[in-house]
């Protein structure tokens, strides 16, 4: 490193240059120099720009869906390796360089730090915040090989009262777990609704029985009042009677009994039981549906059609519900092993659960199916590795920064 | 209340900047000492509006682009003082720093909803507050050195009748606060894996955001290097902050609009 190294600094009243390291030859010499690592970190930079201009792996064939024009370049960077950047042996040598190269500089800076009896504190603490740093930038290098050859991630999908014994991997593989996991509850949360708001319910603003005479202009509207019977005379010689026996807001019927009940009191699936009279005769009862106009409950059990005299439609305006955002959503998780529950707790995202070496994180949900849940499961031995080589490389760029701190003062 | 105190913000600033310009030219010591102390004003009535704001929310007031905008405007002129704390700040750079800081506060009331909405799932974690902070202050010192580059390149031109003392006070700035804002990149960067592995259970994943940050950090790692390389003299080393800060710009605002990715929702 020291034959690139000038003996005055660059900027002259910022601070002197650290202590320039004897001269090294061979590989080591060309590992540990500046100018080698200038290099190597360009040209990651310079990889790093590309991967993020360049769609990358799964992307290609979303960008090829968009872009049918784009196959002959995306096929020259493809033979270019550029559409995998992070996962290239190339990408992956500069790394393994790079690590190799702090390496090589560690050990010089290391040997002017045991003999460095003689320098100021400041530049001491330097050394040491420069050594750490270092440190701390290879060992989450370390961490990310580690990773990539130890790790498994994976996914696990089922819903509420189901439970597995194994997760899918990324590369579609079936690996067992060494317990049983079962969902015993999703939820999702939602933040409360503003004042005056009613949250998250279908609200009815209007209802109406629209009654049309073949031929007719338009449509009569009838008021929904369960029991009361309405005048409809179409024609001057003929009246009927529309009484209207029955309202469910959520229509479900039981095909054996055929008993009709109300499944809940949301806006589901309203349909109202209609009677149509002339004089004293009834000429038709009918189940209307709002959200099924053509659907005639006797032609579905096999039965004649009943013909009406006029055309009859229940129609229901809603207002659309205030859906507030979601704040959170979140699946009660059992850990069962060897028939014995071991652990109940219910995970979120930025609150996962961790067993044995796994770790499991809230991943997604269907809204149509709020019993599903998504899970991503995790099993990585580097995270003490990354997580020590935060640390270090945090207190090393902290102890630096200090002494630049320092050094300029005492410059000035 | 908030609209007031993010007024009397930017008024402090614009009047600040003002008095700097003027300082410029008329070489008076009262003119420096008012321009900071406006300055002090401005970032003191920003930081009770971000505190106002952050008990009003319930949660850091640092989750969407207005947020994030104002959270720079209020970086910038606090490296500013920092700065004058440890070692004198030409006018030029105070004027600098000061409409840097009024641009974004303009631009945030202007053009962005400062509408106070509930945090998605992913954002309510304790790490979104020290990630955020620790990025921003690296921006708002960047910015510092990046200004600093520019005066510098101004000031060193054959030209400039500036005198040596101005020019060297430039390049010590930029040194300074790069060191100052790599340390808070590097903290960003590492709180932003520890939150992605709590929440995601991967600590990188090679999304645009992550990918431009260790750019922004490498760069800059550069920058501390090639100090010492025999040929790098001040005036490249200033090209090299400034290269840093086209990089912060991308990673900030180039990310979010053009690219997809897990930060997509921090716009």
């Amino acid at each position: 490193m020291s034959e690139n190294i000038e003996a005055k600094p660059a900027v002259p009243a910022e601070q002197p240059a650290p202590p320039a390291p004897p001269p090294s030859k061979g590989v080591l010499g060309v590992l540990s120099s500046m100018r080698f690592a200038l290099w190597l970190l360009g040209a990651i930079v310079v990889a790093c720009i590309v991967a993020t201009l360049v769609p990358q792996g799964a992307e290609v064939t979303e960008h090829l869906q968009h872009n049918p024009n784009a196959a002959p370049w995306l096929k020259r960077l493809a033979a270019a390796g550029l559409t995998n950047v992070f996962s290239s042996w190339w990408f992956i040598a500069m790394l393994t360089l790079l690590a190799a190269s702090l390496l090589a500089c560690m050990a010089r800076r290391s040997k002017i730090l045991f003999n460095s009896a003689g320098l100021p504190k400041a530049e001491r603490m330097n050394l040491v915040g420069t050594l750490l740093a270092h440190a701390g930038l290879l060992l989450t290098l370390v961490g990310g090989a580690i990773r990539i050859f130890f790790a498994d991630h994976g996914m696990i999908q089922f819903r509420e009262g189901e439970q597995v014994d194994c997760f899918i991997t990324e590369e579609n593989q079936r690996l067992p777990l060494p317990f049983v996991l079962q969902l015993v509850k999703f939820e999702v949360e939602r933040y409360p609704a503003a004042h005056g708001d009613k949250q998250n319910d279908i609200e009815v603003q209007s209802e109406a029985l629209l009654v049309q005479w073949p031929g007719a202009a338009e449509a009569a509207e009838l008021p929904v009042t369960i029991g009361a019977p309405q005048q409809f005379a179409p024609v001057s010689n003929q009246t009927y009677q529309v009484t209207v026996l029955r309202r469910v807001t959520d229509f479900v019927v039981d095909t054996a009994t055929r008993e009709v009940r109300n499944r809940s009191e949301a806006m589901v699936n309203p349909a109202i039981l209609v009677r149509v009279s002339a004089a004293t005769n009834v000429v038709a009862e009918r189940w209307l549906f709002a959200r099924f106009p053509d659907f005639d409950m006797n032609a579905m059990a096999g039965q004649e059609p009943q013909p009406l005299p006029f055309k009859m439609n229940y129609q229901v305006m809603v207002r659309a519900p205030v859906q507030t955002p979601i704040k959170a959503f979140r699946s009660t998780l059992r850990v069962v092993k060897a028939d014995r529950v071991v652990r109940e707790q219910a995970i979120e995202v930025n609150a996962p659960l961790s067993v044995e070496g796994y770790t499991f994180f809230q991943s997604g949900y269907n809204e149509q199916d709020l019993a599903w849940t998504s899970l991503r499961v995790v099993r990585d031995p580097s995270v003490p590795t990354v997580y020590t080589g935060f640390i270090l490389l945090c207190v090393g760029a902290f102890l630096t920064a200090c002494w630049r701190m320092r050094a300029g003062a005492v410059a000035e | 209340m908030l609209s007031h105190l993010f007024n009397a913000a930017l008024v402090a600033y614009v009047l600040a900047m003002l008095l700097a310009v003027v300082r410029l030219f008329v070489p008076r010591r009262a003119l420096d000492v008012t321009a900071t102390a406006l300055m002090t004003l401005g970032g003191v009535a920003l930081t009770v509006y971000m505190g106002v704001r952050w008990a009003q929310a319930g949660r850091a007031p640092f989750s969407n682009m207005f947020e994030s905008i104002v959270l720079f405007g209020w970086t910038i002129p606090w490296v500013s003082l920092l700065l004058r704390w440890r070692l004198q700040s030409p006018p030029a750079l105070t004027a600098a720093t000061a409409l840097l800081a009024v641009l974004l506060l303009v631009y945030a009331s202007a053009f962005l909803s400062s509408e106070i909405r509930p945090l998605m799932p992913a954002l309510r974690s304790n790490w979104l507050t020290f990630h955020v902070l620790t990025c921003l202050i690296s921006y708002g010192a960047f910015a510092v050195a990046f200004l600093a580059a520019v005066l510098f390149l101004v000031v060193s031109r054959p030209a400039s009748k500036m005198d040596a003392g101005d020019r060297e006070l430039f390049a010590t700035i930029m040194c300074r606060t790069v060191s100052f804002g790599f340390l808070f990149i590097v903290l960003g960067i590492a709180t932003g894996a520890v939150w992605a592995n709590v929440a995601w259970g991967t600590y990188w994943s090679w999304d645009p955001k992550e990918t431009w940050s260790l750019i922004t950090a490498l760069i800059y790692a550069m920058f501390l290097h090639c100090r010492y390389m025999r040929g790098w003299q001040e005036r490249r080393l200033a090209w090299v902050a400034i290269l840093g800060f086209i990089s912060v710009l991308v990673t900030y605002l180039g990310v979010n609009f053009l690219m997809k990715g897990l930060h997509s929702y921090a716009t």
